[in-house]
């Protein structure tokens, strides 16, 4: 093997470690929005690591050329997407997770029932609604002003 | 050079196989798209190894360029169809309509 090939070794097996290391967390992570965050900064830089091996392998050439290109574009796309996604979660009404919200009574010790109850419904009911939209009335969600009720 | 790439291949599938997990019992709606665009991302890095592998490169990586264009197409097309039904509205999310 010659340098060349020994660094693009290396940024490759970087690149698929940070990529495994996304997967892992959008599976074991508490909430959407965690999931979100492991998932968008994980996968991308993990395919930029990659495609940079893949780079230095192949050197300046077509093929180095497309790579280039496919990790500029999903620099932008991956960044975007993960952008509305995360957009559409909080105008839907999602919300975050924090610790006192953990099943696992490991940090302000034993869980009540009602609290273990809503770890796992991580959606707001009514009155947790308003409550939201009460403590949050300095940022405008509500972008357009056009909401479309169809229920 | 050959054993990074099919390690490298492995290590990919792998991640989605775990992602796969999240798409199929993901507790809400989004939890599911993120997955597929998750996966959408780990193909198009697969597509490039593969094309390594197979030494024929260039043909795998023009699939690759039209796959990243025609995955963030898609995740932002589903989002836009959903928005208004899902604005303001956390149990549109969770409840699976029937389709």
């Amino acid at each position: 093997m010659s340098a060349l090939e020994i660094v693009g070794t290396v940024f490759i097996a970087l690149g698929g470690f940070v990529m495994f290391m996304g997967a892992v967390g959008v599976v074991r992570f508490p909430d959407f929005y965690t999931r979100l965050h492991a998932a968008g900064k994980g996968d991308t830089l993990g395919q930029a690591l990659v495609l940079l091996g893949l780079i230095v392998i192949t050197g300046v050439s077509n093929d180095g050329l497309k790579l280039v290109l496919i990790a500029f574009f999903i620099f932008i796309l991956n960044s975007t997407s993960t952008h509305a996604l995360a957009r559409a979660a909080w105008l839907a009404g999602l919300k975050p997770w924090t610790p006192a919200d953990s099943a696992t009574p490991q940090f302000e010790g034993q869980m009540s029932e009602v609290d273990r109850r809503d770890a796992f419904m991580p959606l707001l009911a009514g009155e947790d609604k308003a409550a939201l939209e009460a403590s949050t009335t300095g940022i405008d969600v509500d972008l357009d002003g056009k909401v479309e009720d169809d229920a | 050079m050959d054993i990074v790439y099919v390690v490298s291949v492995v290590v990919v599938l792998v991640g989605m196989l775990a992602v796969l997990k999240r798409v199929i019992s993901g507790p809400t709606l989004l939890d599911r798209l993120l997955g597929v665009n998750v996966i959408g991302t780990k193909t198009i890095v697969l597509l490039a190894l593969i094309g390594f592998l197979a030494d024929r490169p260039g043909f795998f990586l023009d699939i690759a360029l039209a796959y990243a264009l025609i995955n963030f197409i898609a995740t932002i097309a589903v989002l836009r169809h959903f928005e208004a039904r899902f604005r303001g509205r956390a149990s549109a999310v969770t409840e699976e309509e029937p389709s």
